[in-house]
This record gives structure tokens, C-alpha cells and sequence, in this order.
């Protein structure tokens, strides 16, 4: 039995939300799903919220949902995950015939936190790293040295990602993160935890999204926009981050599992864009370079040749990603899975690309974790 | 509320403040115990995973990729070489920090893993350089023990 994605709705990531509690904030984002989808709550047989309590100043979330999305007395799962994992729990409840239409949330209201930093020193190991008492930063810095060193490549190309990202998402036009900047110019920004400078860093934005998926009867009765799951796999590296080696070893089991599913032998011809989490602009190319789009140590030179831009073979984050829409934490892999079904749908505007067909989705959980899966999407019909 | 009362001024939204006041006691564990010690005396332990003929750092009483209990400890002297390194630019509360921490990654070649801690920050480290740690002279079993890694001239 195929699984499809019926509706899809969006509370656009911007960067403050003072008008709605975090809670409204879903309420809308739930609302557009559910007309998108021509749906109303009571049609939902299970729900998947996803959350990192404690990075929303809260404690127990299933205290939080599940009233906002019309959930009430029905299946809700809380559960602590990126975008993909959350995805596949709810395809899988999908896939066992008991349930035939699931919903799936993240949210995000990074702006209700006064200090991150804290929160993520709080996922570090208690006895073996957190007693050095430091900005929790220097995981990304350390890891992104790991990475540039181990290819040869400098921090100019990590700031191409940068620069294509927030081009791509002022030219999408729907977030205040886009801008025309060059590489250069990046560089200028302020040094983090070196190699790691202020401009590598996904801003944090608030935001809500709302996915509606169905098993194959009711998306066929729906008749329009047949978006098919057609491959789904994540997986977990150690957490550990002693033995880490910068090579995003999560992203290479997800995507076999999920190429495997899918029927997908060689990725950057059997499909025709990505979504690819870019949180810290070294993360796009080691995902990259994970996902097998190009081989070791090639991602760098491929991005210089335009190889991902909007106009180029395999268009990675056509609409900005995480550093042109902002970071939106556990909602970023949801994000990613409504642009790439705007795609798919002929919806994305300025960014639309050439009839696409099929769409890959690399999503990853944060910062300190290794944790990530990989959606593959085809447009039916 | 957004539908008929719209805030067009930012210090017209309303917030309530709330924090988060829990305070935490960590067990460290057999791993971390024996650690801990080890760093008390001066010294660097670690474990020994006789399935994978590997030492763990920092020391655990499991191995991860075996799945076998570990109840054999040792210590390592080294060769430490820098993995990765960074220069910190900000302090716990995101406020920028004048002078930067090293902060390194560095393990023995026979081992899985390794300790994340300090550079001396007066010297220039690059990776793959072979470093020793400096431990305080007053030690009283904590990380901190060790005061940084520096160059083994
Ligand atoms: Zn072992």
C-alpha cells in the first residue's frame, strides 16, 4: 500500500512572532493543512507532534498539544525528532492498515528562549564534556574543522553555500533571511567558533508546519497532486561526539534505506532536487557528500561550478533552506517536505523549477546530535 | 489577539516571563568514576574493549560497537594528537568573548573516541600535532583537573 502526502500548510519562519503564542502559531499552520488537504479533524485517525521541550521553555509536551490541532481524545504521539523520523513513524502507522489518514507537526518559537546556548550545553554529556563550562557552539566549530580538513576545502567554500541560499530565498520571496551577498562577504562576518563564522549559522526563526498524509484510496479520491512517499530511512550515529569524524554517517544509512525503497540507483539522475539540511553552512556539503549526490571531497567544486544552483543539474534548497528560511529547530524538516511538495505541485513561484518529478528530503535533528533521515517524494500523474 | 487587534508596536506585546530553576546531581557512572580518579592521580584512564582489542575514551563501561560490558581499565599515556580544533568566540550566555577558548578534540591512535578540552591558548597548535596534558597541581577529581593540552616539545 503507497502512502501519500495530501495537505500542507505553513506558518511562514520568520524571526520574531509577537503577535501569537506558539500554540496559535500551529492552530494556523494545522488550518491551512487541513483546507489544503479538504479534511477536517475529525477525518484524522492519528497525529505526530514533534518537539525538543526544553528548547521551547517548556517541560512534559504532551501538556502542549493536543487542542491546536483539533486532536482531541484521538492517537497523538509527542515524539523528539527531526522531520524525516517524524515522517516515518507516521508513514509507518499508515502502512499497517489501521490508520488512513495521519498528521504530522513541528513548530518552532526560538524567540520565547533568551539563551540558547544554555539549552544546548544541556545536551552535552554531563560528565565527559559539559563540566568544561563552554558555548555549546564549538561542536559545530570542531566538526566543521573536521570536515574542511579532511577534503582540503577552506571556509570560502562553505560560504558559497551561504551565498546561494540566501540568494535563492530572496528571489523566493517569502522570508526576511534572503539577500544578494557574495562568498567574500561572508568571510566578513564575525568568527564564532572558527572555522565557523556568525553567516555559517541558519538564524534562528519561529514558525509552524503542518504535513496531512493519506494511505492511497483517500489520495485517490482527493485526485489532485498525487505525491507519493516513495522511500523513507533515518538513522543515528553515536552521540558520542569524541568519535565523530565529520562525515554525517547517519545521512549515508538513511539515504541507502531510502534509495533502496524507492527504487533509486543513482540519485542526481533518478531524481531532481533536494532539500538538504544546511543549519550550519558545512552541513549542506557534508550531507552533500552523504548523500551521494557527488563522491568525497567533490561537493565543494561541484557547488562552485553551479552544479546546485537554481539553473543547475541538481538544485539543492531552491527556495533557501535553513540559512535563507532560518533554523525553525524540529520544523525544519517540515519545511523542507512543504517546499519540496511546492515543487512538485508547480507551486514554488520564482523558484519554480522545470517540471520536477521527484524530490529528496535530508533532514537532520541539530546541533549536538547525529541523527538525520531522507525522504524521497514522487509527483503520480 | 491577531484577529481583530493588531500589536503595530513591539513593546506592545505582551510576555510572560518564566525560567527554568532545576539544579541536577550527575552519577558519573563506573566509566566516569574510574575517570575521574584517573585524574585526580594525573593520570588519563580509559577502557579496554577485549572484543575489538580497542581502548575507549573517555572510558565507559560498555563498548558501543561490540555491545560487551567492559570491566578492564587502563591507563593511556599517549600518543595525544590533536583530531580538530576550534576557537571559541562566544561564552555560555552568547556574549562575545575578546580572547578565544581552544577548545580540541584529541585522541591516541589506538583509541575510539577521545577528550574534548583545552589548548593553551598561547600556542599555535595545529592538527595532527602531538600534545600532553597539564594537569592542575592541586587536582581534586574533575574534569578541570586537566588544566589544557600543550605541545610535547
Ligand atoms: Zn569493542
Amino acid at each position: 500500500m503507497n502512502v501519500y502526502i495530501i495537505g500542507i500548510g505553513l506558518s511562514p519562519p520568520r524571526k520574531i512572532s509577537p503577535e501569537v503564542s506558539f500554540r496559535e502559531m500551529i492552530y494556523e499552520a494545522a488550518e491551512k493543512a487541513y483546507l489544503d488537504a479538504g479534511i477536517e479533524p475529525k477525518d484524522v485517525d492519528t497525529f505526530v507532534s514533534l518537539s525538543e521541550d526544553y528548547e521551547e521553555g517548556t517541560a512534559i509536551f504532551d501538556e502542549y498539544v493536543p487542542d491546536q490541532l483539533g486532536a482531541m481524545l484521538k492517537p497523538v504521539h509527542t515524539i523528539c525528532a527531526d522531520g524525516a523520523t517524524g515522517l516515518a513513524s507516521l508513514f509507518a502507522q499508515i502502512k499497517t492498515g489501521h490508520f488512513k489518514i495521519g498528521v504530522l507537526e513541528a513548530h518552532s518559537k526560538l524567540s520565547n528562549i533568551l539563551y540558547h546556548s544554555h539549552v544546548h550545553a544541556m545536551a552535552l554529556d554531563p560528565v565527559f564534556v559539559r563540566p568544561l563550562e563552554i558555548n555549546p557552539y564549538f561542536v559545530a566549530g570542531l566538526e566543521m574543522d573536521m570536515f574542511l580538513d579532511s577534503r582540503g576545502y577552506d571556509e570560502l567554500d562553505t560560504a558559497y553555500v551561504v551565498a546561494k541560499n540566501r540568494t535563492n530565498a530572496l528571489l523566493f520571496g517569502r522570508s526576511s533571511f534572503g539577500s544578494f551577498i557574495s562568498p567574500e562577504e561572508v568571510l566578513l562576518s564575525e568568527s564564532v567558533s572558527d572555522p565557523l563564522r556568525e553567516l555559517d549559522i541558519a538564524p534562528n526563526a519561529d514558525g509552524a508546519c503542518v504535513i496531512v498524509i493519506a494511505n492511497e484510496e483517500i489520495a485517490k479520491e482527493r485526485g489532485r497532486d498525487l505525491i507519493k512517499i516513495a522511500g523513507i530511512g533515518f538513522a543515528e550515529f553515536t552521540p558520542n561526539i569524541e568519535r565523530w569524524e565529520g562525515d554525517a554517517e547517519y545521512l549515508k544509512v538513511a539515504a541507502r534505506k531510502a534509495y533502496s525503497k524507492a527504487g533509486i540507483k543513482n540519485p542526481v539522475k533518478d531524481i531532481d532536487f533536494a532539500e538538504i539540511d544546511d543549519t550550519f553552512s558545512y552541513k549542506e556539503l557534508q550531507h552533500i557528500e552523504a548523500l551521494g549526490l557527488v563522491s568525497f571531497g567533490d561537493s565543494a567544486e561541484a557547488l562552485k561550478e553551479g552544479f546546485f544552483d537554481l539553473g543547475g543539474e541538481f538544485p539543492v534548497n531552491p527556495t533557501g533552506g535553513n540559512i535563507g528560511n532560518g533554523n525553525t529547530s524540529l520544523m525544519n524538516g517540515l519545511r523542507a517536505i512543504y517546499d519540496a511538495v511546492l515543487q512538485l505541485r508547480g507551486d514554488a513561484g520564482n523558484v519554480q523549477l522545470k517540471s520536477p518529478e521527484s524530490a529528496l528530503i535530508a533532514t537532520w535533528k541539530g546541533l549536538p546530535s547525529a541523527s538525520g533521515g531522507v525522504i524521497i517524494l514522487r509527483r503520480e500523474g | 489577539m491577531p484577529f481583530k487587534e493588531f500589536i503595530e508596536k513591539l513593546s506592545k506585546a505582551k510576555v510572560q516571563k518564566g525560567d527554568i530553576p532545576v539544579w541536577h546531581l550527575y552519577t558519573l557512572g563506573i566509566g566516569g568514576d574510574v575517570f575521574y580518579k584517573g585524574l585526580k592521580e594525573g593520570k588519563i584512564k580509559g577502557a579496554y574493549c577485549e572484543y575489538c582489542n580497542s581502548v575507549i575514551l573517555p572510558p565507559r563501561m560498555y563498548c558501543e560497537d561490540c555491545f560487551e560490558k567492559i570491566d578492564k581499565f587502563v591507563d593511556v599515556k599517549g600518543p595525544f594528537i590533536v583530531v580538530a580544533y576550534t576557537e571559541l568566540y562566544r561564552d555560555l550566555d552568547d556574549n562575545r568573548l575578546d580572547i578565544p577558548i581552544k577548545v580540541a578534540l584529541i585522541s591516541v591512535p589506538y583509541a575510539k573516541g577521545g577528550i574534548i578540552h583545552f589548548l593553551n591558548p598561547y600556542q599555535e597548535i595545529e592538527n595532527g600535532d602531538i600534545v600532553k596534558p597539564v594537569f592542575n597541581k592541586k587536582r581534586v577529581g574533575s574534569l578541570k583537573d586537566i588544566k589544557y593540552f600543550e605541545l610535547k616539545k
